[in-house]
């Protein structure tokens, strides 16, 4: 290109360039939010909610967040249950890490408790760390999960002696990590579902069946 | 109700694809017949608590959550029998168990119930309560009794180590003259067990204690279980000693079931020295074939093809692997060989 038609070109663009509108701060798009990204990514632009419900096997649950107008905080509530049976209720926040077009990393970090009926029962005061990246943003949103939950146990035991009874108590730490593939696709705005493969581990070391499940997502805008 | 449906809709995913039974397995070129001397049904309510969980812990998570309905699906003769076509096992033999202290009680009553299911290929072995025997021996024996002139019942099961007795006691002598009395061979646990709260000190578990026994009523059959082995340390345990009872004695059978599945023998290690070590002593017209099942869904196929593994390790001929799969339990129990 001679010099002349570049400056040609710089002429005939300059008033195109002036007429644009500031470059947004946001790299997200402007429309209608991705629900089935807030969902998946774990955390909600300011102003944003987005509930999910899960159901497949071994898990089923229900999942919601909603943007807190400090420092990007979330608040999340969960109950998700393994064939009814063992069951996890836990709230707390969480927060998007990093947000770029391509990707969304977030962190989450849940308390509650847990029980779980059966010949396996238990009970106690759990809590649950996860760490979800979706690329986004875009009708199809991919996502990894990666939780680790724990709970709380207090074994008691009851001796009887001659002397009188004797308690017991002994405490432990149960683990039991889960990670998730996901793709969800948003159907119209506000409205997404989302399909995926879960791994979980229940009490370690033994073997776990993996799982798959189905989300119905839905969420509000600004 | 939502575990009913699951268990299906799992069994569905893991793909039970409907095909005909192949009975019978290929052994040194030859097709032979395969009978399952050791399988255990019942009712998961009539197993004591500890060992519930003991068994729902086993079960691959979550189906442990659901163990009971996991359970009942394989713990029928429906289940039981399914799991034998899947193994090609053309008949088994189901135990009547009283150990509700340790793994549970399944009652004669309901063996004779599944053994009905399909009396072609099921066979009972009858049991009765030693654990009241000071005051209800009587009783305990007319029961045996009647039940063993059932319809398919064949022996008796017994397992000193769950029953909390001790191999050597003498209060018994009824009921060995019973078993030599209708030449209904009697089946012995022996070696030590997993499952909580059994007895498991020598004079329960070791069958050098139940010597004196066996001299004592030559007329009667002994099959030893588990040929001793020593399930808490997975090793082979009192194998010597029951290889060498089964040399000094011709009532002594053995059968080794469970000892080489994947939890307790994990390199088959110890079930190929097993199966060495009865080939060696010249017993094997005194073997018969076992699994233990069904444990788990796929473990009567997995367990026969161990053994055959270890058969095949310790240089068995066809015909002596057609002795242990099939014949001499044709000949300890005095029923027809199996077909092919």
């Amino acid at each position: 290109m001679s010099p002349l038609s570049l400056l040609l070109v710089v002429a005939v663009s300059a008033p195109a360039l002036a007429e644009r509108p500031p470059p947004n701060p946001d790299p997200r798009p402007m429309g209608p939010p991705d629900p089935h990204l807030d969902a998946l990514a774990g955390a909600s632009e300011v102003g944003d909610w987005a509930v999910s419900l899960e159901t497949g096997f071994p898990f089923f649950g229900a999942r919601g967040q909603v943007a807190l107008p400090w420092m990007g905080l979330n608040a999340v509530g969960s109950v998700n249950s393994a064939l009814f049976t063992d069951t996890w209720a836990l709230g707390g926040v969480s927060r998007r890490w990093v947000d770029t077009h391509r990707v969304v990393l977030s962190g989450e970090i849940l308390v509650g408790g847990t029980i779980r009926s059966g010949d396996l029962s238990r009970r106690g005061p759990a809590s649950q760390t996860t760490l979800r990246l979706a690329r986004g943003h875009g009708r199809i949103v991919p996502a990894l999960t990666l939780s680790s939950r724990h709970v709380l146990l207090t074994d008691v035991q009851e001796i009887q002696t001659a002397e009188g009874d004797i308690v017991e108590r002994s405490r432990s730490i149960a683990w039991s990590p889960v990670a998730s593939f996901d793709v969800g696709v948003g159907v119209c705005p506000g409205f997404a579902v989302s399909a995926g493969l879960d791994v979980p581990w229940f009490d370690p070391p033994g073997f776990s069946l993996p799982g798959a499940h189905i989300n119905l997502i839905v969420g509000g805008w600004k | 109700m939502v575990e009913r449906m699951i268990t299906p809709l799992l069994t569905l995913l893991l793909g039970c694809a409907e095909e005909a039974p192949v009975y019978g397995v290929s052994f040194g070129g030859e097709r032979l017949p395969v009978v399952d001397m050791h399988l255990h049904q019942g009712e998961w309510n009539l197993i004591p608590e500890s060992t519930r969980r003991f068994l729902a812990s086993r079960f691959p998570a979550p189906l442990g959550l659901i163990a009971e309905s996991t359970a009942e699906g394989s713990l029928n003769a429906e289940g039981v029998l399914e799991q034998l076509d899947e193994a090609g096992v053309i008949q088994g033999a189901l135990f009547a168990v009283y150990a509700p202290r340790t793994v549970g009680v399944a009652t004669n009553e309901y063996v004779a119930e599944q053994v009905l299911v399909d009396p072609e290929r099921l066979f009972g072995l009858g049991s009765l309560r030693l654990d009241d025997w000071n005051n209800n021996a009587e009783a305990q024996l007319a029961d045996l009794a009647a039940t063993l002139e059932k319809p398919g019942f064949i022996g008796i099961k017994l397992a000193h180590a769950h029953q909390h007795v001790r191999l050597d006691d003498p209060r018994f002598d009824a009921l060995w003259s019973l078993a030599a009395a209708t030449g209904k061979p009697v089946y012995l646990h022996t070696g030590s067990s997993p499952f909580p709260n059994t007895a498991q000190d020598a004079a329960y578990t070791d069958p050098a204690y139940f010597e004196p026994i066996i001299a004592a009523y030559p007329d009667a059959q002994f099959i030893l279980g588990h040929l001793g082995y020593d399930f808490i340390n997975k090793e082979v345990g009192a194998l010597d000693t029951c290889v060498e009872l089964a040399a000094r004695y011709e009532n002594v059978w053995l059968e080794p079931s469970a000892l080489g599945s994947a939890g307790s023998d994990p390199t088959g290690a110890n079930l190929l020295t097993a199966y060495s070590a009865m080939k060696g002593a010249g017993v094997l017209d005194r073997v018969v074939y076992g699994s233990d099942g069904p444990q788990s869904p796929g473990f009567v196929a997995e367990y026969l093809e161990r053994s055959l593994a270890a058969m095949e390790g310790a240089g068995y001929t066809a015909e002596e692997a057609r002795a242990v799969l099939s014949l001499n339990f044709a000949a300890v129990f005095g029923v027809e060989p199996a077909p092919l």
